[in-house]
């Protein structure tokens, strides 16, 4: 069993586990957690949607 | 500022009173086990999700046929690259044991980039589950208060 990914999947995969992560350990109170995992996640996507536009206006 | 440096010298007694035979024993069940830190320290959701997070990045790492780094010499990037990369798989813990030792999993240098998306999810899974292992280091010394 394989798990071939598109780029833009494994990104957002990648950025799904690492904002939960990011989440748990970077703050006290269960509610900040949850605003900050969401906060880093968004961060994510803004990041591979920008630099994805960037690099692709790079290239030509 | 001062009344930060105020409240963190307030903290700074109740950290050592915590000793380090009690330190210890989460920080080393974080690595071997993700999640496991954070269980031993009563904290059954935090540590189930940590568990399922760091496991499933683990996995999809193995499932899109990643690559386990192995320390080698060489010019100064192939060194940094391929010691850093061997600490971020070893912060696996027992995922990493099992998969190289017990089910002798291997994976040569494929063609294609599904392979290398791979090899970085096993070493960050290793690296969240640092922060994993930090995050209950500092609970068990009560840096951190209740959740």
């Amino acid at each position: 069993m394989t798990f071939t990914p598109t780029h833009l999947q494994a990104a957002v995969l990648f950025a799904l586990f690492a904002s939960v992560v990011m989440g748990i350990v970077g703050r006290s109170n269960d509610r900040e957690r949850v605003s900050y995992g969401l906060y880093c996640f968004a961060y994510f996507l803004g990041a591979i949607f920008v630099l994805g536009w960037l690099m692709r206006i790079g290239h030509g | 500022m001062a009344s930060r440096r105020e409240a963190a010298k307030a903290k700074a007694p109740a950290k050592q009173g915590v000793p380090l035979s009690k330190r210890i024993p989460p920080v080393l069940l974080a690595w071997l086990v993700p999640g496991a830190g954070h269980l031993f320290l009563k904290r059954q959701v935090h540590g189930t999700i940590l568990l399922l997070t760091i496991a499933g990045m683990f996995a999809a790492g193995i499932l899109m046929e990643g690559r386990m780094f192995e320390p080698s010499q060489g010019d100064l990037f192939t060194t940094v690259m391929t010691y850093g990369g061997f600490v971020g798989d070893l912060c696996n813990g027992l995922l990493y044991f099992l998969t190289v030792i017990g089910f002798g999993y291997e994976q040569e240098a494929l063609p294609g980039a599904v392979h290398d998306y791979g090899t970085k999810f096993i070493v960050c899974a290793g690296l969240l589950n640092l922060l994993a292992m930090v995050d209950a280091y500092e609970i068990a010394s009560g840096k951190k208060g209740p959740a």
